[in-house]
């Protein structure tokens, strides 16, 4: 089936399966969040679910599991988290509309897609850094953007830099762990979208090289900034 | 126990959970039990002024927190702005499909 967008337009979700995936994409965003926090890990894990769903059953879908992680995580964790429901929100509209135009037929374009997911999460990032929170949010980058603003650069380029590294992990690793997660479901619920589909075990292969390729990315780019 | 590890427990339980349901449950493809483009973003706009509510709360608690340099006026004026341009995005992809004759 075509996945063009009217396509995306006049394909219908029976609501079942919507009942069932926006609370459980909020519920693995939050569990993701945990993790990440209880583990101090120089991610974030909390979009996990909201690419699922954005992939799956649409953008604004995948827009309001994400708004709903970031309320429910304001309130049970800090509220710092909610004002950064903007980049949840955004990361969904880009997963979501990118399967939608095409970005996720191959393996190459489906990693384009989570750099790019990544970008727009960034640019939306660090105004919400800078200007909501002077800076600092009590997150790992924020070691980086120090560093960064240390060696001379000014704010918003320390915090575009700190947080662009950590991004980039965290969407590839939320992109493929998403795609594995695709493989579960219902093939009703993937039968509409050209999503790149893998034998398990090539699946479990980039999957694995994901995370690698991510925990490379940030070990080298924190080793390059000087402490 | 702590607070957030309960909660993540029952996140976790409720996430298997739904999966196993969504892998057993048969779709009911009737037009009355199914959900549109137009009704997806309807449920997103509701999602963010679910936020934009919360917001208030929000910035007088995080302007507490110590590490923050920022006050509780410039967090929320921040917050807003930054809600505000997705519920911008809303309010134009709403337009473009009702131009398209969806929704």
């Amino acid at each position: 089936m075509t996945t063009s967008a009217p396509a995306l337009r006049s394909f219908r979700i029976p609501t079942n399966y919507v009942i069932a995936l926006v609370p459980a994409a909020v519920a693995l965003n939050i569990v993701g969040s945990y993790i990440n926090t209880a583990l101090k890990l120089p991610t974030f894990l909390d979009m996990i679910g909201t690419a699922v769903v954005a992939i799956t059953i649409g953008p604004w879908w995948g827009a309001l599991a994400g708004a709903l992680t970031n309320t429910v995580n304001g309130f049970i964790s800090t509220p710092i988290n909610l004002p950064f429901a903007a980049c949840n929100v955004i990361g969904a509209l880009v997963w979501g509309y990118g399967v939608r135009l095409g970005m996720g037929k191959t393996m190459p374009r489906y990693f384009v897609l989570a750099c790019l997911v990544a970008l727009a999460v960034t640019l939306m990032a660090v105004p919400i850094y800078v200007f909501v929170f002077g800076g600092a949010t009590g997150h790992f980058s924020d070691m980086m953007t120090a560093a960064f603003v240390g060696m001379g650069q000014n704010l918003i380029v320390s915090v575009f830099s700190s947080n662009i590294i950590v991004s980039l992990a965290d969407k590839i690793i939320a992109s493929f762990v998403a795609l594995a997660i695709l493989e579960a479901l219902p093939p009703m619920l993937t039968s509409h979208l050209e999503i790149v589909k893998a034998p398990r075990m090539q699946l479990v292969a980039w999957i694995a090289g994901a995370i690698v390729l991510s925990v490379v990315i940030v070990l080298v780019l924190t080793a390059l900034v000087p402490h | 126990m702590d607070k957030g590890l309960i909660i993540a427990i029952i996140a976790a339980i409720v996430a298997v959970a739904a999966v196993f349901y969504a892998r057993a449950v048969k779709p009911d493809s009737a037009a009355g039990n199914t959900l549109s483009f137009g009704q997806a973003l309807g449920a997103g706009i509701v999602g963010l002024a679910i936020l934009l509510l919360a917001m208030p709360w929000a910035a007088g608690a995080i302007a507490e927190l110590s590490f923050i340099k920022s006050t509780d006026f410039a967090i929320l004026s921040g917050a807003v702005y930054a809600l505000g341009i997705l519920a911008l995005l809303g309010g134009i992809a709403l337009v473009v499909i009702r131009n398209a004759g969806e929704g």
